[in-house]
């Protein structure tokens, strides 16, 4: 079995480089979303994940948000235009181009938006999709806030949340997968319950990210 | 779309699916993302000056501005009864 690590060092928008390492430097929990500016599915959910990214932001966890798509295919995936939304405010978190796809095919991303969730010892505690529906902003990302919930050793979250956080469970759209059986360097990510039904056949690694195929 | 024909009255009018399977023809079939809804090969739906003619999804808005991969039902019922002058 090919081992490879997750670790990442990219460009982010706005300036300078971010690693995985320094987002997740001290933190209880840490947030990797693959995400990008032209995907239909990607922009309905980012609303919701950049809320995630503030209502968390003083509670440890940190957050970060990697478009993988080749920009000669996709001009709206342009560092660019990642540079552009990022000056308009869109993204509460750093926001990296993953220009040569490499790291998205390390994770095994699959589609945009694809969730991560890290614990503090870096193993991989969820992926998926932000919640079940893209179309229903009252779903308010409940999977990604129910994995993130789950982060603290005590079991017992820092500060109240919302009740809605439900546990992750099989969904009419998308699926999630909770797992502690990766971790962050040197295994490989669990190959299924990816965010799979929307875009099940966009492939980031091979700049495909709505190509049904 | 076929409830949105029959509901205007139109179920003699035949839909045609086309599958667009590479760049080459997606240029050449001016697509901008799937889903797109013709008739008689002219958009339903206006495109958007900065859409490129690729293999990819197509974002729409909603009626209250969310974003979403498929059209607005009520607005592409609106735009397929002007078309047909209904």
């Amino acid at each position: 079995m090919t081992q490879v690590s997750l670790d990442f060092t990219l460009p982010a928008a706005g300036g300078g480089d971010v690693s995985l390492a320094e987002v997740r430097d001290g933190r209880s929990a840490t947030v990797v979303v693959f995400t990008c500016n032209h995907c239909p599915y990607a922009l309905a959910w980012h609303e919701r994940l950049q809320q995630v990214a503030r209502d968390y932001a003083d509670r440890g966890v940190g957050f970060v948000q990697i478009n993988p798509n080749d920009p000669v295919k996709y001009p709206k995936d342009s560092f660019d235009a990642m540079t552009r939304r990022v000056e308009a405010g869109e993204f509460a978190s750093a926001y990296l181009w993953d220009e040569s796809q490499q790291v998205a095919r390390n994770w095994r991303a699959k589609v945009t938006p694809h969730v991560f969730v890290l614990d503090s010892s870096g193993a991989v505690a969820y992926q998926g999709a932000p919640d079940d529906d893209y179309g229903d902003e009252s779903l308010n990302a409940r999977w990604l806030r129910a994995a993130l919930e789950m982060c603290w050793p005590d079991g017992l979250p820092p500060a109240p949340t919302p009740s809605r956080a439900a546990a992750p469970s099989n969904g009419r759209r998308h699926d999630g997968a909770f797992g502690r059986d990766a971790r962050l360097v040197g295994m490989p990510l669990p190959s299924r319950g990816a965010a799979a039904d929307a875009c099940d056949s966009r492939r980031l690694g091979t700049s495909r990210c709505c190509d049904r195929g | 779309m076929r409830a949105i024909l029959d509901d205007l009255g139109l179920a003699d009018v035949a839909i045609e699916v086309s599958w667009i399977e590479d760049d080459e023809t997606a240029k050449r079939r001016r697509f901008v993302g799937s889903p797109t809804f013709r008739i008689d090969d002219e958009e339903l739906i206006p495109t958007d000056e900065a859409d490129t003619y690729a293999l990819t999804c197509r974002v729409y808005r909603l009626a209250d501005r969310r974003f979403s991969p498929t059209p607005d039902p009520a607005q592409l019922a609106q735009a397929t009864a002007a078309r047909f002058g209904r």
